[in-house]
C-alpha cells in the first residue's frame, strides 16, 4: 500500500533534499510499523511495558513495540543456550499477554525445535506464568515452512502475538516481510533462533542475545532458584543497546534485576558468555 | 475359463468350462491365470473415472462380465444428448483399450440386459418392452438354475414370459424371475448403490479440447468454486470438505481433498487452499474434465457485509468475522502441514508428565489451565525420555554430573525426588521392567553450573548390584 508512494516520489522528485530527507523519515516509519498504527491498532497501544524500569527506559516505546517483529537469539553457537532463549521468549509473550493483548498465540515449530528442545509443555507453561489456553501450535518440518507459518499467522489481525522457532536468525529479507506482515496486521511477531551465528543483518525492531546464568544460590529454597538469563540487547531500532542479568519471577509473573552489569557501550568486547 | 478374447469364443470355448476342456476344443489356446484384485481394482477405477458423466455410478461385480451402472439421469445434456453421451464414453473406452458395449435405458435392468445381450444403444422412453422381448431369458440376470428350467419347458426369450399368467411363473420358477421381469420393464423400482458417496453439492465442467496449462485449470477451478458459492450460498451453507476430480486424457483421475475448520463459501479462501494442493499436479497429455464436489456441508447463514447498521449489528458481524479469519487461517496452514499439525493443547487427568496434555482441536473453546498449573514441571518435553549417564554418590541422592547428548553436564542445584507412578493399568514401554511389573519414577529438577535447567528421572527403585537407568526427559528456561 505504501511503496507505490514511495516510488512516486522518487520519480518526480529525485534531485530535491527536503523530498530525499522526507523519504527517509517515510522509511523510518515504514519499517517500524508505525505508519501502519493507525489502521492496524487504532485506539489501543503500540507498545506493552516489560515491567522492568532498566528495560521500559532503554525501549523506544516505554516497552516491546507491538505489529513488529522481536527476534531472541540464543548466545551459544552449539545450541546450548536453546532452553534459555526459548524460556525468555515464553517470558516475554507472559508479559505481552499480561499488558492486556487479547486473542490467541501462535506458536510455530519444525521437527528439529521438537526433536531438540521438546514440545512447549502446558502444565510447565502455565505454572512459568503463561496460560497455555491461549496457545495455538502449528507444528511444520522444516524452518522454512516456520517462516511461512509466521507470515499467514501475521496476516490474521485476531492473533495476539506469533511465535517462531528456527535453528539460526533468518535473512534479512525474510525478517523484512515477517516485519513488513507485523506491521501491516498489528500482530507483535517474536522469532527464536536456537543457535547464534554471526551477525545476521535484520529488519526486526529489536534483537535480545540470550544466555542461561546461575540462579542464585538459596538457604530458604532447595534446588534451583527463580530462572536467570544474561540477556544482551543488541540491536534496538531508536533504543539504546543494553545488558543485563535478568531473573524471572513466577509468582509476580514479571522480571526482576538480578545485578547491574557495566554499560556494554564503553566495553564493546564485554564477555557475553559467562560459564 | 473367466474370460475369453473374440478369437476364442469363434473357436467355441466358453467360459465357465475347465481348462482342459478348452484345450480339448482349441489346442492353440494360451492361458493367463486371472487376478481377481487387479480387476476389482480395474473395475473400481474405471468407475472414478465415469464419475466425469454422473456422479452416480454402481458397480456390477457379480460373476462373468462385470460392468458399471452410471444414472445418467439430467446428465445427458451436458454432452450434447444421449446418444452422444454413449458415444463419447464408448469412444473413450475404446481409446483406453478396453471393448465395451453400453446401452441407455429407463430401468437398470433393460440397459443391463442390453449391453449384454442387445445390440446397446439408447433405448427410446417407453420402448423397453419391445426390445426387451427378443433377448434370450438370461438377459434377465437368472441364476443358471432357473435358466435351465424356462429353457426345458420352452421358454426362451424375454417376450415370452410376457403373455403368461403371473401367479403361475412365480410357483413353478420362483419369486426371482417375477422380480427381474418387473425390475427390468420398469414395474418395479430397483435402486442403484453408488461406489461412492453422493455429494449434495457437485458442480463440473467438460472440455471439448483437453486443457494442458495449469493456469486454465485454475481458472475453471475458480470458476467452479464460485458456481459452488451461488449454490450454497442458496441454501444457507457451507463447505467443510472439498474434493476437486481432475479427469486426464489418459483416463487417471486425479484427486484432491480440502478440509476446513469452520464452514466456508467465500471462494477466494477456498482457491487459495486448493491451489496450494494443486502444487504438485501433473496435467500430463491434459484434463478433459474436472468436477468439484462438496461431500460436507455446514450450515452456514448469509452474511450481508456493511448493510447493518442497528447498533448491535456492526460488533456482531466483527465477532463473526473475526472468528472466520481465524478459521481460515487455521485451514491454511492444517492444509499445508496437515490437519493434525494444528491444534491446541488441553489438560487431561493423569500421572504420567507426558499423557498429562493431549491436542484439542484449534477451534475448539481453550481449555481451563488454572488447576493445572505445576511451578516444578519444565517449559519443554522432549518427545520420548532420552537415556542419559548418571553419576550419583548415594543410590537415592540427586546427580551430581550426567552426559546428555555428548556434553556432561555438572549439577549446581537440585531438588526431588519427585515419586511419579506409572498407571498400572497401561504399564508399557520404559515403565515395565522385565519382569512385568510396573516401575515409578523418581524426577529431580537440576541446574547445570551455566544455569540450564533439565528435568530427569530415575527409573524405578535402587537394587544392589545394579545401576539404575536414568532419563532427560525436559528443559526449562
Amino acid at each position: 500500500m505504501a511503496a507505490p508512494r514511495l516510488s512516486l516520489l522518487a520519480t518526480e522528485r529525485r534531485r530535491d533534499p527536503a523530498a530525499i530527507a522526507e523519504l527517509r523519515g517515510l522509511i523510518r516509519t515504514l519499517e517500524r510499523g508505525s505508519i501502519f498504527a493507525g489502521t492496524a491498532s487504532a485506539g489501543g497501544p503500540s507498545s506493552i511495558p516489560l515491567g522492568l524500569a532498566a528495560l521500559d527506559r532503554v525501549l523506544p516505546a516505554g516497552g516491546l513495540a507491538l505489529g513488529a517483529l522481536h527476534e531472541v537469539v540464543c548466545a551459544s553457537p552449539a545450541g546450548a543456550d536453546a532452553g534459555a532463549g526459548a524460556g525468555f521468549a515464553v517470558a516475554l509473550v507472559a508479559r505481552l499477554l499480561a499488558g492486556g493483548m487479547a486473542g490467541p498465540v501462535l506458536w510455530c515449530l519444525s521437527t528439529a525445535a521438537r526433536r531438540e528442545l521438546g514440545e512447549p509443555y502446558a502444565p510447565g507453561l502455565a505454572g512459568f506464568g503463561l496460560d497455555p489456553g491461549r496457545l495455538l501450535f502449528a507444528r511444520a518440518r522444516r524452518d522454512a515452512e516456520v517462516l511461512w507459518a509466521m507470515r499467514e499467522g501475521l496476516g490474521c489481525a485476531r492473533l495476539a502475538v506469533v511465535i517462531g522457532e528456527t535453528e539460526t536468525a533468518p535473512d534479512l529479507a525474510a525478517s523484512r516481510r515477517l516485519q513488513l506482515a507485523a506491521g501491516a496486521s498489528g500482530v507483535t511477531a517474536l522469532l527464536v533462533s536456537r543457535r547464534a551465528a554471526g551477525t545476521v543483518p535484520s529488519a526486526a525492531l529489536t534483537r535480545w542475545r540470550v544466555a542461561a546464568a546461575p540462579s542464585a544460590v538459596s538457604v530458604a529454597v532447595e534446588g534451583p532458584s527463580a530462572p536467570r538469563w544474561r540477556v544482551v540487547l543488541e540491536r534496538c531500532r531508536g533504543g539504546v543497546p543494553g545488558e543485563w542479568l535478568l531473573e524471572w519471577r513466577h509468582e509476580t509473573g514479571g522480571f526482576a534485576l538480578a545485578a547491574a552489569l557495566p554499560d556494554r557501550s564503553a566495553e564493546p568486547a564485554q564477555t557475553r558468555l559467562a560459564g | 475359463m473367466v474370460a475369453l478374447n473374440g478369437a476364442a469364443e469363434t473357436a467355441g470355448v466358453r467360459p465357465g468350462q475347465t481348462l482342459s476342456d478348452a484345450r480339448a476344443i482349441e489346442p492353440r489356446l494360451g492361458v493367463e491365470p486371472s487376478e481377481l484384485a487387479a480387476e476389482a481394482a480395474a473395475l473400481e477405477a474405471l468407475a472414478t473415472w465415469c464419475s466425469r458423466y454422473t456422479p452416480w455410478v454402481a458397480l456390477d461385480r457379480a460373476g462373468f462380465g462385470a460392468g458399471l451402472w452410471l444414472d445418467v439421469t439430467g446428465c445427458a445434456a451436458l454432452c450434447g444428448g444421449e446418444t452422444a453421451l454413449l458415444d463419447d464414453l464408448l469412444r473413450r473406452l475404446a481409446l483406453f483399450g478396453f471393448a465395451a458395449k453400453a446401452a441407455l435405458a429407463d430401468t437398470p435392468g433393460a440397459a443391463w440386459a442390453l449391453a449384454r445381450y442387445g445390440n446397446g444403444g439408447v433405448v427410446s422412453v417407453g420402448e423397453t418392452r419391445a426390445r426387451l422381448a427378443s433377448l434370450p431369458i438370461a438377459a434377465l440376470r437368472l441364476g443358471t438354475a432357473e435358466i435351465e428350467a424356462l429353457d426345458r419347458v420352452g421358454l426362451r426369450c424375454i417376450g415370452d414370459l410376457y403373455r403368461l399368467p403371473r401367479g403361475a411363473l412365480a410357483r413353478r420358477f420362483g419369486t426371482t424371475l417375477g422380480r427381474r421381469l418387473d425390475q427390468a420393464l420398469g414395474v418395479a423400482h430397483e435402486p442403484l448403490s453408488p461406489a461412492r458417496a453422493i455429494a449434495p453439492y457437485r458442480v463440473e465442467r467438460l472440455f471439448a479440447e483437453p486443457v494442458a496449462s495449469l493456469e486454465a485449470v485454475h481458472a475453471t477451478t475458480r470458476a467452479l468454486l464460485e458456481a459452488l458459492a451461488i449454490r450454497l450460498e442458496a441454501d444457507g451453507r457451507g463447505v467443510r470438505r472439498l474434493e476437486l476430480m481432475l479427469f486426464k486424457v489418459d483416463g487417471a483421475v486425479d484427486e484432491r481433498m480440502v478440509g476446513t475448520s469452520l464452514a466456508v463459501r467465500e471462494p477466494r479462501h477456498l482457491m487459495r487452499l486448493v491451489v496450494e494442493k494443486l502444487a504438485d499436479l501433473d496435467i500430463g497429455f491434459g484434463v478433459d474434465a474436472i468436477t468439484l464436489a462438496a461431500p460436507l456441508t455446514d450450515k452456514l447463514p448469509r452474511v450481508q457485509l456493511g448493510l447493518d447498521f442497528d447498533d448491535a449489528g456492526p460488533r456482531r458481524a466483527d465477532a463473526a468475522e473475526d472468528e472466520a479469519a481465524l478459521g481460515q487461517l487455521i485451514d491454511r496452514l492444517g492444509n499445508r502441514l496437515g490437519p493434525e499439525s494444528v491444534n491446541r493443547p488441553a489438560p487431561r487427568q493423569s500421572h504420567l508428565p507426558e499423557r498429562a496434555v493431549i491436542s484439542a482441536g484449534a477451534l475448539e473453546p481453550s481449555a481451563d489451565w488454572s488447576a493445572h498449573a505445576m511451578r516444578e514441571r519444565p517449559l519443554r518435553l522432549l518427545p520420548r525420555p532420552e537415556p542419559i549417564e548418571v553419576i550419583a554418590p548415594i543410590p537415592d541422592d540427586p546427580p551430581v554430573m550426567f552426559r546428555w547428548r555428548r556434553a556432561v553436564h555438572r549439577i549446581r542445584a537440585a531438588t526431588g525426588p519427585e515419586r511419579l507412578s506409572p498407571e498400572w493399568w497401561r504399564a508399557a514401554g520404559i515403565d515395565a521392567a522385565d519382569s512385568g511389573e510396573s516401575r515409578f519414577r523418581d524426577y529431580y529438577r537440576v541446574e547445570d553450573e551455566t544455569g540450564r535447567r533439565f528435568w530427569l528421572f530415575r527409573l524405578g527403585a535402587f537394587r544392589p548390584g545394579s545401576s539404575p537407568a536414568w532419563f532427560m526427559h525436559g528443559l526449562s528456561g
